[in-house]
Parts: C-alpha cells; sequence; structure tokens
C-alpha cells in the first residue's frame, strides 16, 4: 500500500492518539515516507498554533491583513510550492500595475512627491555628499607626524629621565596576592620603567593567522561534546562586524556589495577598512569614555576633553599600556582654558577628576575594576568574602592617591558671576619627611594604616625627594609582567565581540572566578603583549576567528552554551550603537535640512532625545533585552522615527524611491516587477543587511494591497514606510546577532 | 492535547479540517489601534497598596513648616497655628495641611547625616548613602518591583514619576526605572502615532513588526528577542488601555482643579490621586525650589508653602473622602532640612542633623508628631530617626517584608531595608 498523506491515522498519530501496535505501524509508514513525515509536521505545528491561541484572551476581530496571511500561510504549506500563494498572484498583478503607475507618475515634475526632478544642482550635490563623509571607509588623510597642539600629551621628556634612573628590576617578587607574605621589597626600585608611546596613523595592515585561538575553542567543544553553530551569513557577518567595531550598522550599498563579492578575502579586507576608518576611533572613544566617567559626570568634568584624547590615542593606535599610563597618571587643565593660563591642557586629567571625591575612593575602585579586572572594592570596608583579599589590598592602592591634588581656576563674568575655566590636577610635592600612611577602619572598630602597597605586596615603605605614587601605581598597571593587565585587557576586548568574557564577569577575574577556557585567555594576552599592547591587531584577530563567524542561531548540542562560544550570542546594542545605526540606516537626521552643519544639529537633537529615553548609566552587560515602556514609545511614535520613515527629502527612502525612478526612466530597472523588488531589498539591506526571504516578500505584497485598497490618496510609498517601519522597530534590527 | 473527532464534517479528513480551523481562528491575533481592550469595571478600581512620595528637591527648611521654634533666635518669621491634631501646631501657611492633620503623623527627629544635594537624594530615596560596589533601587522601584506584579491586568507603568527626574531603579535594571511625565495634564510623550497616521497603517505596522519578531524568535538565537517582543507588546497595551485617562485631568471638574492649585505640582498631586485611584502603585511628585540660602522666608510665603499647602492637603483630603487613604501611602520629604540658623542673606543652608519628614495613610495613625528636638531647633532629643528607620516604617506600611533580600547581577547581597542600621519600622505609627 502506498503511503498516503491523507491517512487520517496520521493526524491521530500527530495529535498523539495512538499509541501500541498501531503506533507503531505509523511511524514506519512516516520513516518510509517523507510526504507522510511532512504532513504529520503540519498538523503538529497547526495543532500547536491553535492550542496556543485558544490559551490567549479572545483575540479582537481579525483585520483584513490578517485573514489574507492566514490564507495565504494554510494555502503555502499545503502547496509547497515556492511561487507567490495563489491569492498573492492575482494579488500582485493589480498591484504591480498600481506599483507601476506611481513610478512612472513620478517623473512627472507636477508629482507632488518630487521636489528636484532631472537635473541636481551641484552645489546641492555637494550638500548631500558631505554627510555621506560619515560612512565608512574613508582612509584618514592626517600625516603620520603630525605637528597637533595636542603633542602636549606626548610623554613628557624630563619625567622619562628621571625614570631611567630608578634601577631597572632584578627579579621581582612573584606576583602572589597573599597580603604581607612577600616581604615589602620596594616597590619603586622593582618595577619596569613607563611605557613608551608610538604615534601611528599609518594605515594598519597586519592580518595574522588565527588559528591558535580557533584550535583552543575547538577542543573544549569537543570536551564538552558541543557541536558549533554553523557560520553566521554574509549579511550577518558584516553587520555585527560593522557594529561591534565601529558603533552602527552598515549602510544598504556596503551590505549589498559584501553579500555580493566573490573575493575569497573580503572579510579581512572589511576587518582592515573598518579599524582603519573614523568611525572606529569615535566609537571607541565612547565606549572607553562612558566607561571611564559615566554618561552623566559631575560638575566641571570636561567630557568632551576626555573624548577628544582617547579619540587621538586610538587614531594613533597608541600602545594600550601606555593609554593606561597616560590616564592614570594624568597632569595638567582639565579644559582648553588651561592655556592661557599657562598650565598645559591634558583631556585625560578628566578621568582622575571625576573620581577624587571621598579621598579617592571610586578612583580607586575604578582604576583597579577597570584596568585589572579585579573587584578590589569590595575591600573597601571588609575583606572579601569570596577570595584572599583583605582590606589592606583596597587601602594599600588608594594610597597612591593621596598625593593627587586638584584645584579649580575660576573668573568672574560680566556680571560678578564666578565662573569655572578648568581644574588643574596635579600631584603634591613629596620628601624624604613625607608620611606615606593612609588610615582606615576595620571591621573590628579599629583603625588600620597601610603604606602604598602594589596588590602583590609590594609597598612603597619610604618617602624620597621628586617621589610621585602615581607614576609607580602606573608602572605596575602597565608592567609587562602584571597578567591581572594584559588578561584583563584581552578578556574584555573578547568579551565585546563575542559577548562574554572567557571570565565573565569582566571585572571579576580571581581564582573564586575561573575562565571558561583559561589556556585562551592566557594565550590571547600573551600575544597581545608580544604585539607591544597593539589594539588593533587584538581587535583583528578576535575578529577573524571562528568563534566570530558563527551564527547566533543554536541548534540541539550548544543552545544552552553560554560559556564555550560555540555560538554568536544576541547582544543588545548600546544607545549610541542603536542610534546611531537608525541614522545610517534612514538618514533621518537629514530629512529636510538644508546642509550638512543642519543636519548635524539635528542629529544632536535627535540624539538627546534619544540618550534620555535610552541612556543607562551603568554599563551592565545584559542578557535579555532590557527595554522600557518609554523607549518603545519613542520608537514607535517619536519624531526620530517619523522622521526615519519620512518620504521627504534627505530621508533613505525618498533617496531610494528616487533613485529608482530615473532607472525606469533611463531603462536601467525593465520592469515594474523588478522597481518594486528593489526597492523592497534596499528596506532590508539598510535595516538588516540582508534580502528579503520568500515569505517576507508575500507579506510586502499583502501590505501593498492592503494600502492600496485602504489608502485615501493611493500612495503606495505609505506601504514601504510601514514595511520600513516594521523593520526598524523590529528586535532582529535593535539586537546585534 | 487537542482534538477535534466530534466535529468534523462529513467528507473532509481531520487533517483538513484542522487547516480549515487554522484558517479561520488562528494564530496572529490583530494588533488592533483602537481601544478595544475593554477592562471590566471592577478591575478598574483600585486593589492593591499603593505610594505616594511628595519630594521636595533642594532640602526644605522644616523648620519653618513642621517644627517651628516661635521665639528661638532661629525661630524665623513663621508662627505656628493649631491643626486637626491636638498638640501638634504647624506653619500658618499650611492652613489646608493643617485641617487634614489626623491623618498625618510629623517626623521631627530626622537625623541623617548627608547634607549634600546628590548623597542625601540617593539616601533618603534609598536608604543607602553611595557606595562604588552598587547601584540601590529606591524605595519606589522596590515598591513597583514587588506589588506591582500582584496586579492582574493592569497595562500601566508600576512607578510613575511626575515632574520628578525619577532617581531610582539602581541594579533591578532599566526595565524598573519610573515612568516620567514631566508636564502633569499635558499628553503625555510619545503616546499616539504622529497626527495624521491612518488607523489601518498602524495596524499593519504593528502586525508585520510582529510577525518578524515572532520569526525571528523562532529561529531560536536566545531569549532577548522574546523580551523585546514583551515590551512592544506591553507598550501596546498601554497604548490601547482605558487606565490612561488617569493621565488625563480634563475629566475633573474646574473646583477639584482649583482646590489642588492650578500649577505644576497641583496639577501633579491631583494626577497622582488618579493614577492610584487606578490601581499604580508608585507615584512620585516633585516640587523643587527648596534650596533657599537666600530669602527663604519670601520664597516660603509667596510660593514654596502656598503650593504645598493646597497640593498635598487637597491631596490627602481627596483620598481620605474616596475611601483610598487606607490603601496609600504617603510620604513627604526632601534631601535634607535647613540650618536653625539664619545666614545673612535670609536664608538658611544645608542641615542634616534635625529636621522633618512626614508618613500618612495605609494604616499609619495619623495626628501625633513623634521625636522632638531641642529649643532652638538644632538638636534631636528625643527619638532619633534615620532613612533607614524611614525605609522600614513604609515597607512594614505597604506589606513588604523588611528583610526582603534580592542578589545584584555581580553576585552581591542587598536589603531593602540596611541590615548593618539595626533600623526598625516606627512602632508608634502602627496600632
Amino acid at each position: 500500500m502506498k503511503p498516503d498523506p491523507n491517512d487520517p491515522r496520521l493526524t491521530a498519530y500527530a495529535l498523539g492518539e495512538l499509541d501500541g501496535a498501531e503506533r507503531d505501524a505509523v511511524e514506519a509508514q512516516i520513516k518510509a515516507s517523507p510526504e507522510c513525515s511532512q504532513a504529520v509536521e503540519e498538523v503538529r505545528e497547526i495543532a500547536t498554533l491553535l492550542a496556543d491561541e485558544l490559551k490567549k484572551e479572545p483575540a479582537a476581530a481579525l483585520s483584513q491583513l490578517d485573514r489574507i496571511a492566514i490564507e495565504a500561510e494554510a494555502q503555502k504549506r499545503h502547496q509547497r510550492s515556492s511561487r507567490f500563494p495563489w491569492i498573492g498572484v492575482a494579488v500582485a498583478a493589480s498591484v504591480l500595475v498600481a506599483v507601476g503607475a506611481y513610478f512612472v507618475m513620478r517623473d512627472n515634475p507636477t508629482d507632488r512627491f518630487v521636489q528636484n526632478t532631472g537635473v541636481d544642482d551641484p552645489a546641492k550635490n555637494t550638500d548631500k555628499q558631505k554627510p555621506k563623509k560619515r560612512t565608512i571607509a574613508k582612509k584618514t588623510t592626517q600625516p603620520a607626524d603630525s605637528t597637533d597642539p595636542d603633542d602636549s600629551m606626548k610623554p613628557d621628556d624630563s619625567v622619562e629621565s628621571s625614570a631611567t634612573t630608578i634601577a631597572e628590576s632584578t627579579t621581582p617578587d612573584t606576583a602572589t596576592d597573599t597580603p604581607d607574605a612577600a616581604p615589602a621589597m620596594d616597590a619603586a626600585a622593582t618595577l619596569a620603567s613607563e611605557p613608551s608611546t608610538r604615534d601611528n596613523r599609518t594605515r594598519f595592515t597586519q592580518i595574522d593567522d588565527v588559528s591558535w585561538i580557533d584550535e583552543l575553542v575547538t577542543a573544549l567543544w569537543k570536551d564538552n561534546g558541543i557541536k558549533p553553530s554553523a557560520v553566521a551569513s554574509d549579511g550577518e557577518f558584516i553587520r555585527r562586524a560593522y557594529l561591534d567595531i565601529v558603533g552602527h550598522v552598515p549602510p544598504a550599498a556596503k551590505a549589498a556589495a559584501y553579500i555580493a563579492s566573490r573575493d575569497k578575502n573580503k572579510k579581512s579586507k572589511l576587518i582592515l577598512d573598518l579599524v582603519n576608518s573614523e568611525d572606529y576611533t569615535k566609537h571607541w572613544a565612547g565606549i572607553w569614555s562612558n566607561l571611564l566617567i559615566g554618561r552623566q559626570p559631575g560638575r566641571n568634568i570636561d567630557g568632551r576633553a576626555l573624548q577628544k584624547y582617547l579619540r587621538d590615542s586610538f587614531a594613533d593606535n597608541k600602545p594600550w599600556n601606555r593609554l593606561v599610563y597616560e590616564l592614570v597618571t594624568a597632569k595638567g587643565g582639565s579644559t582648553t582654558k588651561s592655556v592661557e593660563a599657562g598650565v598645559a591642557f591634558n583631556g585625560a586629567t578628566n578621568f582622575m577628576l571625576a573620581h577624587m571625591n571621598d579621598g579617592n575612593v571610586p578612583a580607586t575602585a575604578f582604576t583597579t575594576r577597570l584596568f585589572l579586572g579585579v573587584q578590589v572594592q569590595c575591600t573597601q570596608c571588609h575583606d572579601h568574602p569570596f577570595n584572599d583579599r583583605t582590606q589592606e589590598a583596597f587601602w594599600g592602592i588608594n594610597a597612591f592617591f593621596q598625593k593627587m591634588q586638584r584645584q579649580e581656576h575660576n573668573d568672574t563674568d560680566d556680571t560678578g558671576r564666578r565662573r569655572f575655566l578648568f581644574s588643574e590636577l596635579r600631584d603634591a610635592d613629596v620628601d624624604e619627611s613625607s608620611d606615606l600612611f593612609v588610615r582606615f577602619d576595620k571591621r573590628t572598630g579599629l583603625v588600620a594604616v597601610t603604606p602604598p602597597r602594589l596588590l602583590d605586596g609590594r609597598r612603597v615603605e619610604k618617602a624620597s625627594d621628586e617621589l610621585n605614587l602615581r607614576e609607580i601605581l602606573g608602572r605596575y598597571i602597565t608592567d609587562t609582567k602584571n597578567d591581572l593587565f594584559t588578561q584583563a585587557i584581552a578578556n574584555r576586548m573578547w568579551g565585546h565581540f563575542v559577548g562574554r568574557g572567557i571570565v565573565h564577569p569582566l571585572d571579576d577575574m580571581g581564582e573564586h572566578n575561573p575562565a571558561s577556557n583559561p589556556e585562551l585567555v592566557t594565550k590571547l594576552a600573551e600575544n597581545f603583549r608580544e604585539s607591544n599592547y597593539d589594539l588593533k591587531r587584538l581587535i583583528t584577530w578576535i575578529a577573524m576567528s571562528l568563534p566570530y563567524s558563527l551564527s547566533s542561531e543554536t541548534n540541539s548540542t550548544n543552545k544552552d552554551d553560554d560559556q564555550y562560544f560555540s555560538h554568536y550570542p544576541l547582544k543588545q546594542m548600546s544607545p549610541d550603537q542603536f542610534f546611531d545605526s537608525l541614522i545610517v540606516a534612514s538618514q533621518a537626521n537629514e530629512v529636510g535640512s538644508k546642509g550638512w552643519e543642519a543636519a548635524e544639529k539635528m542629529k544632536k537633537d535627535l540624539q538627546d532625545q534619544f540618550t534620555t529615553v535610552f541612556g543607562n548609566d551603568e554599563n551592565m552587560e545584559a542578557d535579555t533585552f532590557t527595554g522600557t515602556i518609554p523607549q518603545a514609545l519613542l520608537m514607535m511614535n517619536g519624531s526620530i522615527m517619523a522622521k526615519a520613515v519620512s518620504k521627504e527629502k534627505g530621508s533613505f527612502l525618498h533617496e531610494r524611491v528616487d533613485e529608482i525612478s530615473q532607472q525606469i526612466a533611463t531603462k536601467k530597472v525593465k520592469s515594474l516587477d523588478q522597481a518594486y523588488a528593489a526597492l523592497l531589498n534596499d528596506l532590508y539591506l539598510a535595516a538588516v543587511s540582508r534580502y528579503p526571504n520568500q515569505k517576507e516578500k508575500s507579506l510586502a505584497l499583502l501590505v501593498l494591497n492592503d494600502t492600496a485598497a485602504k489608502s485615501k490618496d493611493r500612495n503606495l510609498i505609505d506601504a514601504y514606510q510601514d514595511i520600513f517601519w516594521a523593520l526598524l522597530n523590529s528586535s532582529e534590527f535593535v539586537l546585534n546577532h | 492535547m487537542f482534538t477535534t473527532d466530534s466535529t468534523v464534517p462529513a467528507g473532509m479528513t481531520r487533517r483538513h479540517w484542522l487547516q480549515h480551523l487554522a484558517m479561520t481562528s488562528l494564530a496572529i491575533p490583530a494588533m488592533q489601534f483602537t481601544r478595544t481592550l475593554e477592562a471590566n469595571a471592577s478591575t478598574l478600581k483600585k486593589e492593591g497598596k499603593s505610594c505616594i512620595l511628595l519630594w521636595m528637591s533642594g532640602g526644605p527648611a522644616t523648620i519653618d513648616i513642621w517644627d517651628l521654634k516661635p521665639g528661638a533666635d532661629t525661630g524665623g518669621e513663621f508662627s505656628p497655628i493649631k491643626t486637626a491634631a491636638p498638640g501638634v501646631e504647624i506653619s500658618e501657611h499650611m492652613p489646608n495641611v493643617a485641617s487634614v492633620m489626623n491623618h498625618l503623623a510629623i517626623l521631627r527627629s530626622m537625623s541623617t547625616v548627608e547634607a549634600d544635594h546628590t548623597r542625601g537624594t540617593y539616601k533618603m530615596h534609598t536608604g543607602y548613602v553611595p557606595n562604588v560596589t552598587m547601584q540601590h533601587p529606591s524605595l519606589g522601584a522596590v515598591s513597583a518591583y514587588e506589588l506591582g506584579p500582584k496586579l492582574q491586568d493592569f497595562e500601566l507603568p508600576h512607578f510613575i514619576s511626575v515632574s520628578s527626574p525619577g532617581l531610582g531603579a539602581g541594579f533591578l535594571g532599566m526595565a524598573h526605572a519610573p515612568f516620567v511625565v514631566q508636564n502633569p495634564g499635558s499628553p503625555i510623550q510619545n503616546l499616539t502615532p504622529p497626527g495624521g497616521l491612518a488607523g489601518f497603517r498602524m495596524e499593519n505596522r504593528l502586525a508585520l513588526q510582529k510577525l518578524m519578531d515572532e520569526q525571528f524568535i523562532k529561529d531560536g538565537r536566545g531569549i532577548a528577542a522574546k523580551d523585546h517582543k514583551e515590551v512592544y507588546e506591553k507598550t501596546v497595551r498601554m497604548m490601547n488601555s482605558k487606565r490612561l485617562d488617569a493621565f488625563k485631568l480634563d475629566s475633573e471638574d474646574k473646583k477639584t482643579k482649583e482646590r489642588y492649585g492650578e500649577n505644576n505640582f497641583g496639577r501633579g498631586c491631583l494626577m497622582a490621586r488618579r493614577l492610584v485611584e487606578t490601581g499604580v502603585s508608585f507615584v512620585e511628585v516633585g516640587l523643587g525650589g527648596w534650596d533657599t540660602h537666600n530669602q527663604t522666608f519670601t520664597a516660603h510665603k509667596t510660593r514654596l508653602q502656598p503650593e504645598l499647602d493646597k497640593g498635598m492637603g487637597s491631596l490627602v483630603a481627596d483620598l481620605a473622602e474616596r475611601g483610598l487613604l487606607e490603601k496609600t501611602l504617603i510620604v513627604w520629604m526632601g534631601d535634607f532640612g535647613r540650618t536653625p540658623r539664619i545666614n545673612q542673606d535670609a536664608g538658611r543652608d544645608h542641615w542634616a542633623r534635625s529636621w522633618s519628614a512626614v508618613i500618612g495613610g495605609c494604616g499609619i495613625k495619623g495626628g501625633q508628631a513623634i521625636g522632638k528636638t531641642n529649643e532652638d531647633g538644632t538638636q534631636v532629643t528625643e527619638r532619633p530617626l534615620d532613612a533607614p528607620d524611614l525605609m522600614a516604617t513604609c515597607y512594614k506600611a505597604l506589606g513588604i517584608p523588611i528583610d526582603r533580600q534580592y542578589t545584584t547581577p555581580n553576585g552581591r547581597p542587598y536589603w531593602v531595608v540596611d541590615k548593618d542600621a539595626n533600623a526598625q519600622p516606627i512602632a508608634e505609627l502602627f496600632s
């Protein structure tokens, strides 16, 4: 008997109503026939859908669109064909006529939609060009040895010479953390000198072999019986690479080009373009500025000066150890106004200045957590409950900041009101007689003291002339032998890209919190050190690695894996990434604007609205989408979304409609079918960096049909606005996947 | 499991019948953009407990409002008047509040150490001083977090902040941050789609987005996708909710609006009454401008106390009249108090050593003053109280266990009332 997909026993089986011999017989039948298997699946799906539905509250009447969607869905399943659904064909014909009429109409100069057809004013063109500068892959044109006034941030020569007079380390004490067990060797005498810098604006071009990462990760998959997810598609990859490296989604054209490219090396070329772009420096300056001083730093902190300092540092590809050294030891004026007063301007000072309150407690906490990856701030008030750290750990580090001083410089304005100019950050003079101890309360109520003490126990017992405690701390933190330092940044960078640190949480490294792949974090750190702390190289290694290339779709063996990197995780975009992506995808800030400056101002206005609602001070790693109602309201109904899906000149939608209309006129687009498909493709490429699938194309047709039927002025571009709206509000857009 | 044997029409296989059913009754509930969610009348009424926090930002000079020292050289310009609470006198510029004093208790012995705006605000909202190890959630966030989920079919946010920046979800995360309303009485920002958008278009947008999200979820990539879908569904339910009327003041009569006061604070108090009436768990209403380092008496006399008096007095009276006071806790406080000593600019400066807060409703025994200060108000002489004591009192009144513990994302334990403070609810306030 030939297996019949309409056999009622299949339905009964699918609903779990069979048992015993009959069930076995049916199972055999299913195994033998793919059509029967398909039929069973179908029934199960429908039954589940119905059961789920009946559980929910009674739905209101279905809209016309839903009915069409349901019927199309059911028909499609029934037919297993890849043609348009039957209803779609009838609809499509009439819709395409309407769409076609629309596109043809567009060339008519009297069409109210188009402002200028035909000849474009060259001046207007450059206006349109300028904002595009923001898009990627623009080479920086600054010469390698710039005469940038910010040369003041170069290492101070006088400091360099005094550093060399301090004895080079012999064999420093082993880096154990047991307090007071190590002999109190003089910290200053046993540390390496401060890290050197490098001004380097030449294009970064190094692609290394990263099989060492892949092997270490693969080994643990084998050990844990995990099969990794498949490799992500090109569209998925370019989107995540853009988001992670430069902070926004790729422009539609870039996504299309990448997907289409047959170049075997397109991936490495993409990564190199991204790390060499201007948006790279902005993105990372933003990330580190948030980490260092938060989104709302206190009064008199010049966040922009710090960001400029960071941008210059990332543009130079300054070695990470040098950057951290500069942040920890920064001296000078916090704003550019200091120059007039004869104090060297140094934007980096804003980091320490933001954390000097309460006896430098925040400075201690931020420095150890961000640069060494350890939660020492817990031991401010008590010994750590889980590891060997005691209060000495916190206060010993705090003691290195005790000579840090700030002086506020003000003047009075014309009305006599006091006006802040800048803060001067310096270290008080120290000589042999200086007291170096800090006092702290133990839980017993007794007061204890400690001199400046590093986490491995080495101390600064004696003061001397010209001793600079922050420089000693800086040299300790950035010492090439300081594994905490190198592993912290390697781990953090890994976590940024692959979604979770090898040690998780990122800033809680230690025996009590072992790495999921200890060899990986060690090797990553070692190689990073060998590269002379080259951030672009570290980024490139991770971006070219196998784990970073995997899809976020899980399989049965890895759907619960969150520590072996066997699939890309779903990552939330930061508010900045989200906003910048909206702008890149939709050109919302250019809508109705007259020129580049106006567009930039609009961008700032929109961004302020945005960060009020989306700003979140704690840079918390969130696995879930921590959306709020006001955010959803802003996205659904706010003016930024209205501009994003606007048909007005300047918007992405308008631009594409315009171009396609011209292509119809010049016969580059040969049919209305093509025009309609092209516009849909553009929207999908812009929002989610891929082409729509068959189902999505059908859905789009349904929306077009609905709009044609109900829209008073029969403006079918409205349908595309609605599609774009749905795309920009979808989780696929807002999540990095 | 689902079964349809009894109803299959003759000549049709069950498999086809299921498909037919699916076609007609299934699976993609329309996101109707009309007010079709008819909550039935009884669920529109208040079920659980609520709290209204009147937040006086800047640090109010409580020595001129609740605990006057006439005759002392710190006494200032105002005289005390009798109130509906025997033996309790307050400022002459607060007659409306005086008439409902039987519902309220004054805590005259607040002594909270923190005289800096940021630290004081943080401490009075959370019961903790700022600490680098964690961001503590505020009284509002904790109350909403605990009380909100107990409500059925409640589409509004549980924590709403009116004319106040709304500090306070802390480590609980943005999802528990307050919903902020800046201008009570004006339309809520972004609550409706841009003008001129036809209804069917919003429906199409939402239906499309929902289908996209469902596909993304089916791909099995992670829970963030589901959470995103749920936030949007929550938002659409709110947009469609009949309870949104609580945000509108136009249905109130002119007399009521005048009674509360035609100013931001008055409207905020009126909105707060409407919000707790419909069941919102926590509403913070802000009145700023209390940082009176100079000309403090002028500021109090001409604006601050009259606005406070009308808004607060009407709110308490209105809640009592409507029978809502038993389920609504009222708390009045600021970052700290102000110096008994009057400075050279006829102002008062920051002072946290001895000041007053006010509490009432939700079963609290009103009509009394707890704690005492000395003759010139410079010291607490009886029953010193700190922020944790106030927190413990509030949580007890709201029915939240005061030893409730959460764990922060990085593994630290957190208690809703600071364990190290050995704080207790103020016994005299409970019968």
